[in-house]
């Protein structure tokens, strides 16, 4: 391919990667991004089309920039009348300003092409296109995004050498479709280009591995506030204004190994076990928000622990630690021994309800490293403070199988707490939810799925439904939710009235959603009618593999919905100590009851056949390790990388040492890289002898006496000045050689010998075999002569 | 029986634009591209880290790994490569002459992107292999006669991706001799006025006649100034109604004694100036034409050298070339320095003084007629080269 056409093909190529790359970035920050980024790639395949065929005038250039100017400009004045993106709330400034800045600097691409290019500007498309990826990096997100950075690092490099060749063979006068004079010869660099960016990719993926990190966590822009979400828990707020598909990740967030008192494993533990993770009160305006305080204390209070584990526990002691830090639960207590991965986030995930009893040891340990303190939540929760060098090595927790899985031990809950549960932000909301639950709740019992006395037996203040018809329509809300098939499940929301609230557009337009959307949807439905009700996000389910082990992934990500219920008489759930005084049997307690109102037909990203899910598990492994030594990269992750390295190093070591791996297939497998390495990244001329087949047409006759005469002065102090004639060096010398009687004889030597090489080299004659020889005895001679005058 | 061929790459290399810029031997140096490329990988490494983020981080370390390639390779391209420089002739002014530059590598298997600069002549080498020199020729002209400097050959390079530069000195600087311009002589027209010169013909009595041999007739021809009149043939100059002369054949090969004076005043003008090059080219002319005449016998004494001139041809032009001429008139006694041999050859006295002398002196010296002629006055026989700016 000539030089001209393919560095305009690498140079519109490189750029294209460079808005694509940023684009995708930027995917689900703003909704007009997709359709910027192919207009500005469609323009640069137009300008790519017409380079060199025709091409704008600087002011018809101008007029197009202009153009393209007031185009961004309207774009701009359009955010501030569009509906909220949310970016300016869910990130920090000047972070939240990111976004904006890629479409300009995507529009700038082609406004530069169409303008007439110099030198100059080449370099300055160049760092359009570095600051466009600059920029992607700060937002990207997902793995794709790392193959398009490649792809365009591949594009980058080839550009430069396809440009730096340009330059050079370029006219003066660039015309287009004329650089050199000469026939154009054919650049192939691509091989080149190749190899030089998987040599630079490698160490730099080297580079970054064991570059130092701070401890903090790393940059990373919530996925919530991307139209594009992926399964799993999500770090910072839960908003569902936005539109978009929900994709399926594969990645196991943590493992669990359930086993009895005995240590055998369990292999049936329950499939819809919810593991919770977190849970959220405060809504507004389709976000959920975290963490409002609320000041409450559980009735029994847990026993702080009683020592912490400084030392690690041995295998074969194992059971008898976990029974000294565990209370009894008797002989049916489940031991779930978690070990989270670092996708899973800074979550404490336990098994719900969490089960505990008071006065009493807590019914969690943390393993080995993990020092610091255990703090438990009202909401059933329990953190931990590491102290420094403490690491999260895992934890056990112990439960019971319920016969109600869905009640949560009795606590006390305070009047204060349970009111804050039933407010809303929006009293227009309020307003009208209650308006539509209370004839929803005529219906229910109009189709005799409540009592009617729910309807007349109401609050005289409030005029909503008494405390004890709570649970009655919890459930039936539940159950209308799921199972009514006036509402179905997807992964993909579509908003229909951007306009109202995003549960009021679901409950009333929509009526399609995730987990998200019909739990909030309840818990809001449960409010409106004076029910106590929060969100709660974790996990659903689990994949056995074998051996009591279970996988919980991305995927099983969920969310559900408590609400406060109260029993009279009070209900233990978890077995009394010896010796404890029997539980009361007056009075009423409260419980957190899980109420799961998504439909169950959310397996559709399960169950799909053996390559498939194959392919699932790689999309999933290279996601993970994407994120994990990438993204996700800090210093614990460094050193976990390390540790991993050392034992696979120790263990590859000692399985060789001891036998499992024969000595030859470890052999085998080296020279089998080194072989690759050797093929793959040494060129192939290399390998080809070096010698240079062809003599210089220059060497003349009178050359090699000629040489045997400069390097005989030469070593004798005779240097030939920088610009002297063969000629006037040697009667320099001559005049040396008189000047001295032992040399005297020799004095004429040089001269005969330049003098014959002038002959030859400029009067066209050849020396005959006869003078060669003599020439060659006066030259001994002049060595001999030169030699012994020296040594005198 | 078929044989596998394989298709080996060839080194090859195009020729650039000249370009007046002159490298500069530099081990390395950043451009202005390669100080922005710089700064931008430290922008991103220190915001990378500090807002912890680690694509930033990777795409920093991706940018410094293209520059840090670029120098290895740029290093590498650079190191021990073998070049020789050669002139495929004499040089004279104003006549195109090729350079050569012979470079070879046997290190790397291939070698790309260099640029070698000779002079204003730049070739790019596209691919120099370890297994085949490259020869670049490049055809230039120089102007002026006299000592030129030749700029060391430089290789340099930003291959591939023009951040980093480095230039090395692959041939030293040399320098060449550039002989004069060599104008047109017409052989017979110039031995017959030399004849006619040295016999006397028009010029008064000679001390001594040297007869030319004329043993053979080789025909008529018409009557010239300077000739004798003993050569007239009457018959046949009768017939044709026009003087008509023998032509002999004269069987002894043709020989001069060429003496230069190249006289310039202490204070020289343009005019005396353009006289003494007109000398030079004059002189550069004969010794040209003359010394390679098969068998002839031809010595140049240039008034200024003291030293003697070897009888060939280059080297008596350089001689000429290298002359800067000088004001001093011939001392009393320079006439000694002719040779015996030169008192048998028919002796040109070439000078560029409107006063010289020199040819007077050198007549009663060996006791024979000896021409002299002013450089820059017309005359039949010599055109001369077209002045080089």
């Amino acid at each position: 391919m000539p030089l001209l056409r393919s560095f305009r093909l690498s140079i519109y190529l490189t750029l294209a990667l460079a808005c694509l790359s940023l684009g995708y970035a930027e995917e689900g920050l703003l909704p007009e991004t997709p359709y910027i980024t192919v207009s500005v790639i469609v323009l640069i395949a137009v300008a790519y089309q017409f380079e060199g065929r025709w091409s704008l005038s600087l002011g018809s250039a101008n007029m197009v920039g202009a153009i393209l100017a007031v185009a961004l400009i309207a774009w701009i004045g359009f955010q501030f009348v569009r509906p909220p993106t949310g970016l300016l709330e869910y990130l920090p400034f000047p972070a939240s300003l990111l976004p904006y800045l890629g479409p300009v600097l995507m529009i700038l691409v082609p406004a530069k092409l169409f303008r007439p290019k110099h030198i100059g500007d080449f370099w300055a498309m160049q760092g359009i296109g570095l600051l466009a990826v600059t920029l992607a990096c700060a937002m990207a997100y997902d793995l794709i995004f790392c193959f398009l950075l490649i792809a365009y690092l591949f594009s980058f490099a080839w550009s430069l050498a396809l440009f730096y060749l340009y330059r050079e063979v370029r006219p003066s006068d660039p015309t287009p479709g004329e650089i050199v004079t000469e026939p154009a010869p054919n650049f192939r660099l691509g091989k080149l280009s190749t190899r030089w960016s998987l040599l630079i990719v490698g160490g730099s993926l080297l580079l970054f591995l064991v570059t130092p990190r701070p401890a903090e966590r790393p940059w990373e822009l919530s996925m919530v506030v991307r139209g594009k979400l992926i399964t799993g828990l999500s770090e910072g707020l839960i908003d569902l204004n936005r539109d978009g598909s929900l994709e399926p990740n594969r990645e196991v967030a943590f493992e669990v190994y359930a086993d009895d008192v005995a240590g055998n494993p369990i292999l049936n533990l329950n499939p819809n076990q919810h593991w919770r993770a977190s849970s959220l009160s405060f809504y507004e305006n389709g976000r959920w928000l975290r963490d409002r305080p609320s000041g409450i204390f559980v009735q029994d209070r847990i026993t702080p622990n009683q020592r912490r584990d400084s030392r690690p526990f041995a295998p074969e002691d194992r059971l008898a630690m976990r029974n000294e830090r565990l209370p009894d639960f008797g002989p049916d207590a489940i031991y779930l021994r978690y070990r989270l991965h670092r996708n899973a986030g800074n979550w404490n995930i336990l098994a719900d309800p969490v089960l505990w009893r008071s006065q009493d040891l807590p019914p969690v340990y943390v393993h080995d490293g993990g020092r610091g303190t255990i703090t438990h939540r009202e909401d059933g929760q329990f953190e931990w403070y590491s102290t420094p060098g403490g690491t999260r090595g895992g934890y056990t927790q112990i439960t019971l199988p319920l016969t109600d899985p869905d009640l949560s031990p009795p606590m006390n809950i305070s009047l204060s707490y349970q009111e804050l549960l039933t407010q809303f932000a929006s009293a227009g909301l309020a307003e009208r939810l209650r308006r539509w639950t209370t004839n929803l709740l005529v219906r229910l019992v109009r189709e005799q799925k409540l009592p009617q006395t729910v309807l007349e037996e109401n609050d005289p203040l409030t005029q909503l439904p008494l405390a004890r018809h709570h649970e009655a329509i919890a459930r039936a809300f539940e159950s209308y939710l799921a199972a009514s098939g006036e509402y179905g499940y997807s992964l993909t929301m579509n908003r229909r009235d951007k306009g109202a609230d995003p549960i009021e557009d679901f409950l009333f337009n929509t009526k399609t959603g995730y987990c998200q959307q019909f739990a909030s949807a309840l818990v809001l439905m449960l409010r409106s009618q004076g029910i106590p009700a929060q969100l709660v996000l974790g996990f659903r389910g689990g994949e056995s593999r074998g051996g009591g082990w279970y996988d919980i992934r991305q995927s099983d990500a969920h969310a559900w919905v408590e609400t406060i219920v109260t029993r009279s008489p009070p209900r233990s759930i978890v077995p009394s100590r010896r010796g404890d005084k029997p539980p009361s049997t007056e009075g009423e307690s409260f419980h957190w009851l899980t109420l799961d109102p998504t439909p169950s037909t959310d397996a559709d990203i399960k169950g799909e056949g053996g390559f498939v899910n194959w392919l699932w598990g790689r999309k999933a492994w290279s996601e993970s390790v994407f994120r994990n030594f990438v993204l996700g990269y800090d210093s614990t992750a460094r050193q976990q990388a390390v540790k991993s390295i050392v034992a696979s190093v120790q263990e590859t070591v000692e399985a060789v040492r001891e036998g499992d791996i024969p000595w030859w297939m470890t052999a085998s497998i080296v020279g089998t890289g080194l072989a690759l390495g050797w093929i793959f990244l040494i060129p192939h001329s290399s390998r080809r002898p070096r010698a240079i087949t062809q003599r210089s047409p220059l060497a003349a006759p009178w050359k090699p006496f000629h040489d045997r005469l400069l390097k005989l002065l030469a070593r004798r102090g005779f240097d030939m000045k920088l610009g002297a004639t063969p000629r006037e060096f040697t009667e320099e010398v001559a005049v040396n050689l008189r000047s001295d009687p032992r040399t005297v004889g020799v004095a004429e030597i040089p001269l005969s010998i330049a003098e014959a090489c002038y002959r030859v080299c400029f009067g066209d004659q050849h020396i005959p075999p006869e003078e060669q020889l003599r020439l060659d005895a006066a030259i001994e001679q002049l060595e001999q002569v030169l030699s012994t005058a020296r040594s005198t | 029986m078929f044989s596998r061929t394989r298709c080996v790459p060839r080194s090859e290399a195009i020729r650039l634009p000249a370009s007046d810029e002159r490298a500069t031997v530099r081990s390395f140096h950043l451009p202005r591209e390669g100080r922005l490329w710089l700064l931008a990988i430290i922008v991103m490494f220190v915001t990378g880290v500090f807002k912890t983020i680690n694509l930033l981080i990777l795409l920093a370390y991706l940018l410094a790994g293209l520059f840090i390639m670029n120098a290895w390779l740029v290093r590498r391209d650079l190191t021990r490569l073998n070049a020789g420089r050669h002139l495929d002739g004499p040089i004279f002014a104003g006549q195109p002459f090729t350079s050569t530059i012979q470079i070879s590598q046997t290190i790397a298997p291939e070698r790309r992107g260099l640029v070698v600069q000779d002079g204003p002549e730049r070739h790019l080498l596209l691919r120099l292999t370890n297994r085949e020199p490259l020869w670049l020729r490049s055809s230039r002209t120089i102007g002026q006669r006299g000592r030129h400097a030749a700029p060391p050959v430089l290789a340099s390079s930003r291959f591939p991706f023009g951040l980093v530069g480095r230039a090395v000195q692959i041939a030293p600087a040399e320098e060449w001799v550039v002989l004069p311009q060599i104008g047109t002589l017409q052989h017979n027209h110039f031995w017959d006025w030399l004849a006619r010169q040295t016999r006397g013909d028009g010029r008064g009595r000679l001390r001594h006649r040297i007869t030319l041999q004329e043993a053979d007739v080789r025909g008529l021809r018409e009557f010239r100034q300077g000739d004798s009149p003993r050569w007239i043939h009457w018959r046949s100059s009768a017939r044709r109604n026009q003087v008509l002369v023998r032509e002999y054949e004269d069987p002894s090969p043709p020989a001069l004694l060429l003496v230069v004076e190249p006289w310039l005043p202490a204070t020289p003008s343009a005019i005396d100036r353009d006289r003494l090059e007109a000398l030079i080219r004059f002189a550069a002319t004969l010794v040209w034409e003359i010394s390679r005449e098969p068998l002839a016998r031809f010595q140049l004494i240039v008034s200024t050298y003291d030293r003697p001139i070897q009888p060939l041809t280059i080297p008596m032009l350089e001689v000429l070339a290298v002359e800067n001429g000088s004001a001093s008139t011939v001392p009393p006694g320079w006439c000694d320095r002719l040779s015996r041999s030169a008192s048998h050859m028919p002796i040109l006295v070439l000078t560029s003084n409107l006063n010289s002398t020199l040819a007077e002196s050198i007549s009663r010296h060996v006791g024979r007629l000896a021409a002299g002629l002013l450089a820059s006055s017309p005359i039949s026989w010599y055109v001369p080269p077209r002045p080089t700016p």
